[in-house]
């Protein structure tokens, strides 16, 4: 617990380690996975926002909602146009619930870690990549209970020569396979990429400004500028999430109905 | 090994310029956006959305060369 | 708060499976990964909480010489 003392920040990296708060004395098995480190800590911070979403809006579970409820409808119904747009066909409503767990999850995270000093969730490699392999794994487990060895069609596109298709399968399973990986490491690395730019960005402002007066006054121009970054970032936080949810309804109308 | 060292640093900066694609292509789907909508402006129902994906998509392939950057700055032996 | 009964098993079910896979995958990983030479004598590394030591790692270079 005496982690919390050391709160300077050496280097750029430094916002993306995750340190352990509590964790319990057990010799004889490896109980390491239930420490409360910072990972779990925000994780716990996402559930109760998300949960607190709802519970203070719905004016005690009415049917006619309250004006603060208006803004949870408006994320549910997003969710269900887009899966609708995307998969559509009658299975749609099986998954909308998980592609809205997902959308819900990156999107609270994402705008979680814009607060300052706070910790990017989303930005933890081994977690997204992971999350992503398992979606994709899944879907392809999926593909093979319910169309047996006629999945594999989903890697001929419609009307090409007979002549192409050994290619074509071998590429198109290629980019397949690269999906499991892409999906996740799109997400972590656009959320890393701009948070280490602002960190370094403000860091290298901060020794800017301080030097003497003339260079404070000075330095509220390209302080406008670093805005415009912290801007542009809110925007991805909440566009990742939106493009997430949008390629896993693809990946599902692909393997669901196979094109 | 300082050259190891050395030859990371410059590697890592070396790989950063592959973000002109990124650029290049944002600006792109962004040009066709702009001409899609001067022609018919449809645009709050299929254009918008459309657009959004294809900027983080194009943008995804950008950032995959900066985690190659950031993977030879930030570690190995 | 109400329960509704919406099936999470019988469409999800794949995911599961795909969730455990993963979980034992990326722990044989982190595992694997975490004994490699360069962090074996990391003090970070959860060898040293159950009785580890330090791992003199010339040792094997002097078995190769000889």
């Amino acid at each position: 617990m005496l982690n919390l003392i050391n709160t300077f920040i050496n280097s750029p990296l430094d916002q993306f380690e995750s340190q352990t708060f509590f964790s319990i004395f057990t010799p004889f098995m490896d109980m390491n996975n239930f420490n409360i480190t910072t990972f779990a800590l925000y994780t716990f911070i996402v559930l109760f926002i998300i949960i607190s979403l709802f519970m203070f809006t719905n004016n005690n579970n009415m049917i006619m909602g309250s004006k603060w409820f208006i803004t949870q409808e408006m994320i549910y119904d997003t969710m269900v146009n887009t899966i609708k747009n995307q998969m559509g066909g009658k299975l749609w409503g099986f998954y909308m619930p998980f592609i809205y767990t997902f959308f819900m999850f990156i999107l609270v995270s994402n705008l979680l870690s814009m607060i300052p000093y706070s910790f990017a969730l989303t930005a933890q490699f081994v977690f997204i990549i992971s999350l992503s392999f398992m979606v994709w794994l899944g879907m392809t487990i999926m593909g093979f209970y319910k169309h047996g060895l006629v999945f594999f069609a989903l890697f001929v596109p419609q009307g090409t020569p007979l002549v192409l298709v050994p290619l074509l399968v071998l590429i198109e399973m290629m980019s397949y396979i690269m999906r499991s990986l892409s999906l996740g490491l799109r997400l972590a690395a656009n959320v890393m990429a701009g948070h280490l730019l602002m960190i370094i960005l403000g860091g290298l402002l901060m020794q800017f400004m301080s030097i003497n007066i003339l260079t404070t006054i000075l330095g509220f121009i390209p302080l406008l500028i670093i805005l415009c970054v912290v801007m542009l970032e809110f925007a991805i936080a909440m566009i990742q999430s939106y493009v997430w949810t949008v390629l896993m309804a693809s990946y599902m109308k692909d393997v669901q109905y196979l094109h | 090994m300082q050259l190891v060292l050395a030859a990371k640093y410059i590697g890592a900066g070396i790989s950063a310029t592959g973000l002109i694609g990124a650029g290049i292509g944002i600006a792109i789907v962004f040009a066709a956006l702009i001409n899609g909508v001067s022609r018919n402006p449809s645009l709050r129902d299929t254009l918008f959305p459309m657009a959004i994906l294809g900027f983080a998509l194009s943008e995804a392939t950008g950032l995959f060369c900066l985690m190659i950057s950031f993977m030879l700055m930030f570690m190995g032996a | 708060m109400k329960r509704f009964p919406t099936p999470i098993v019988k469409p999800l079910w794949p995911f599961f499976i795909a969730a455990a896979v993963t979980y034992y995958g990326v722990s044989k990983f982190a595992d694997a990964y975490g004994n490699t030479d360069e962090y074996i004598n990391d003090p970070r590394n959860p060898r040293f909480a159950k009785g580890g030591k330090i791992v003199d790692l010339t040792k094997n270079k002097e078995t190769m010489e000889e």
